[in-house]
């Protein structure tokens, strides 16, 4: 007991020298970022990319918010909300949360925001899940669903649900964006440079702790992590593995790794016919020779976490406990042989010119141990992106950064989804999609994106290769961010401590 | 001369970017929407007409002066044109500088000295700032002098300190055509039979070679500045990369990535435009050295 006391004490003193401490601790002005890709437009509702997610929660706020390590959903803007029946939900907002225009944020903005999300090019799909949407009174709005779905709050978490200022669009219809209810106000913008920001100090959980913030556009890999260690800017997004063992040598950098949301993977044409890829037995044997982690290896120098089931790993319903393909190239040959392809086979392989050829060139290499010759075909962005929607390829590899929500697998498995790259189509599995996102019990829910998993395992219209591992660099001292497994990080609480 | 040279070239890059596969829908929408959507967007934006209706529509913004909006974020090709134009002509002009500065002393020395060994390690040396990759020198630069001794800021475009490493890594690339054009334009005016004569006549060496060599062997020198000039204001897609300097090169390699098609049709009709002009001013400049030009041209005019 004395000694249980003992610690009780100790305990209580180290509480107290860290609350005397936090008062004295000093924070640096200016915080600089670092970021690889550019943003190209500030309009929230026109574009949703990676770019733009990541900058977007700077001075932007949306209705809730979603916890990127506990994937809990929290409040933004809205105190509190409340399902009335499956399709019916309430949202109450705060009181004292403010636009940067010094107008409160009402009801009537949330309403203004839908009505102008209808209009959105990245914002119209999210906005027609709902029916109708009203202000009960100033601080609650009420959303009526077309249909019932569970994964809404998840989808309002995203940027591109921002909530925007109606009285901001009167006063200034082409950039009435700029004006948001997040953490920062934007002072400026130079497209292809840097954006700036100043804290706003009637932000509705409370200033942030840095006075000014500067997100700084570098997109060379190398060049930014060396501005990281030269001290121009204090938090680097991205390193490479390459450029790791120099930032971990340098005493005044850290850096953290993390599992993100990205998948790697191999995909098929799943509607071509005439072409071997067509036989499943195909598709099980290449999945059996191909290694991942010489992949993983050769482009990431071994930051990658191997997957199995094609399905975000912090994505809901997320379910790994199949048997899937281990490298076995003897399971491989048998596979082909069954399938009547002793012999192998030439296959085209598309692929976005970049990181990806590695990986294009190790499976090249792989499949030729089954027989089969692999044909790399290097295209652009653009380029792929338009053979895919046509349905002109005969397999590829691309990548895919996954929400948090269970309805994620619409976009990838559902026919005609928009990220269905595969072309995949089974009547069962959208049958399943459709059950899913309406069903609110838990368990009920999760048994059904199991039994997803496993038909796409057998039906198998793409092969996971890897989740990428995230890497960042910062300056030490600085803190603030939760990382983890979500496709946009939330750096708006970033801060250095000056000693 | 510029109208019929600004039409053919909107007409060629409008054409070519059409022919690659893929549009800028996927990019607006960032790989997230369903065909239907797709399809509508592309109709909001005259994507599904046939290209040549595109082409005349465009042509008639065109001869009015309205190079059209960008697909990605509607704002004027124009503005985003002269908004990147001060940063490239700054690192264009310096890296002439800096070309210039190495070029023209080295030219004249090898030319000098000819066959011997300063000659031939001159010609080495211009040589291997043409042969190193331009990406790769940045970073050797940005190694050497912003991470390791601490002088200049690794990139970025606030201030004189951060142009001159991209300058350098510019200017040296520059530099092998330029010095190579001085030394042999220099050993074809010091054969010359006025120089012998003005030797003869006593004036020391370093005059004759400064004021009656070198302002002769000037003209295909000046020519050779000012086609590089204009190349530079194209944009140096790989040192603007390096040093995230904030230039046209990365804003037509991020049109072209993104298929924006009136950004890069009206980025390229911009440079064509930015490049006569730079290009009438060189030929103006030869009257300014050579006073037999300025006479022709004086004849011509009457």
């Amino acid at each position: 007991m004395k000694k249980f006391i003992a610690w009780l004490l100790v305990a209580v003193m180290c509480l107290g020298t860290t609350a005397f401490a936090e008062d004295s601790v000093k924070y640096k002005e200016e915080v600089v970022i670092g970021l690889r890709q550019q943003v190209t437009t500030l309009d929230p509702q026109a574009l949703a990319n990676t770019a733009q997610n990541q900058v977007l929660k700077f001075w932007h706020a949306t209705l809730v918010d979603l916890n990127p390590v506990t994937n809990e959903i929290v409040s933004d803007l809205a105190e509190s909300w409340n399902w009335i029946d499956d399709t019916t939900i309430e949202f109450k907002l705060f009181e004292n949360a403010k636009f940067h225009n010094g107008e409160p944020v009402r009801a009537s903005d949330v309403v203004f925001t839908v009505n102008r999300g209808l209009e959105g090019v990245a914002s119209k799909s999210r906005m027609s899940l709902f029916a109708s949407v009203e202000a009960v009174d100033d601080l609650t709005v009420r959303f009526t669903l077309n249909k019932p779905n569970v994964d809404l709050l998840d989808t309002l978490s995203l940027p591109v649900c921002s909530i925007l200022s109606e009285k901001a669009f009167q006063d200034d219809p082409d950039e009435g964006f700029k004006v948001g209810a997040g953490p920062w106000v934007l002072d400026e913008f130079v497209a292809n440079d840097h954006m700036s920001f100043s804290r706003f100090e009637d932000y509705h959980f409370g200033p942030m702790k840095t006075a000014k913030l500067k997100v700084r556009y570098i997109p060379e890999d190398s060049a930014r992590a060396i501005a990281l260690q030269t001290g121009e800017i204090d938090l680097c997004e991205h390193v490479v593995p390459i450029d790791l063992p120099l930032l971990e040598a340098d005493d005044s950098v850290e850096t953290v790794v993390f599992d993100a949301p990205n998948c790697q993977y191999f995909f098929f044409n799943y509607q071509k016919e005439g072409v071997p890829t067509s036989n499943k037995l195909v598709r099980h044997a290449i999945a059996h020779a191909i290694n991942r982690e010489d992949i993983i290896m050769a482009c990431k120098d071994g930051y990658g976490t191997p997957g199995k089931s094609f399905w975000g790993m912090n994505q809901y319903g997320f379910y790994d406990g199949m048997e899937g393909y281990d490298y076995d190239v003897e399971k491989a040959k048998e596979l082909m042989a069954e399938a009547g392809y002793a012999d192998g086979f030439d296959l085209p392989l598309t692929v976005i010119s970049g990181e990806r050829v590695i990986s294009a060139e190790v499976i090249q290499a792989q499949l030729k141990q089954i027989g089969i010759n692999v044909q790399i075909n290097e295209v652009d962005g653009a380029g792929m992106s338009s053979l895919v929607s046509e349905g002109n390829f005969v397999c590829g590899l691309w990548g895919i950064g996954f929400n948090s929500c269970g309805d994620e697998v619409r976009r990838v498995y559902y026919t005609g989804g928009s990220n269905n790259r595969s072309w995949y189509t089974n009547p069962e599995v959208d049958k399943l999609i459709d059950a899913a996102v309406a069903e609110m019990d838990d368990t009920a829910r999760k048994e059904m994106y199991k039994e997803i998993q496993e038909i796409a395992m057998d039906d198998l219209p793409v092969i996971n290769l890897y989740y990428e591992n995230e890497i960042y660099g910062m300056v030490k001292g600085l803190g603030g961010i939760e990382w983890g497994c979500s496709s946009a990080n939330d750096m708006s609480g970033v801060y250095v401590v000056v000693e | 001369m510029l109208i019929p040279v600004t039409i053919l070239t909107s007409f060629i890059v409008f054409f070519i970017i059409n022919l690659a596969p893929g549009d800028v829908v996927a990019q607006l929408t960032g790989g997230d929407a369903t065909p239907e959507e797709v399809a509508e967007i592309r109709a909001d934006l005259g994507l599904d007409q046939p290209i040549i209706v595109r082409y005349l529509k465009y042509l008639s913004g065109l001869v009015r002066g309205d190079l059209g909006k960008s697909y990605l974020n509607g704002r004027s090709v124009f503005d985003a044109y002269m908004e990147k134009l001060p940063a490239t002509l700054k690192l264009a002009l310096a890296s002439i500088f800096v070309s210039i500065i190495i070029s023209i002393p080295l030219g004249i020395s090898s030319a000098v000295h000819h066959g011997s060994i300063r000659d031939n390690v001159g010609m080495v040396a211009a040589l291997l700032g043409l042969s190193m990759p331009n990406f790769w020198l940045g970073l050797l630069l940005i190694i050497a002098f912003s991470l390791n001794l601490g002088w200049l800021p690794s990139g970025g475009a606030e201030g004189f300190k951060s142009i001159i490493l991209p300058a350098i890594t510019v200017g040296t690339g520059l530099t092998a055509m330029l010095t190579r054009t001085t030394r042999s334009s220099m050993l074809d005016v010091i054969r010359q039979d006025y120089l012998r004569m003005a030797r003869a006549k006593g004036v020391p060496e370093k005059v004759v070679i400064r004021k009656h060599a070198l302002r002769n062997a000037l003209i295909p020198v000046i020519t050779v500045i000012g086609t590089q000039l204009g190349s530079c204001l194209g944009g140096a897609i790989l040192t603007e990369t390096v040093f995230a300097w904030p230039g046209v090169g990365r804003l037509i390699l991020d049109a072209v990535n993104s298929r924006d098609i009136p950004m890069v049709t009206g980025c390229i009709i911009l440079k064509t435009i930015t490049i006569s002009i730079i290009l009438l001013i060189v030929d103006l400049l030869y009257a300014v050295v050579d006073p037999r030009i300025r006479a022709q041209y004086a004849k011509g005019g009457k």
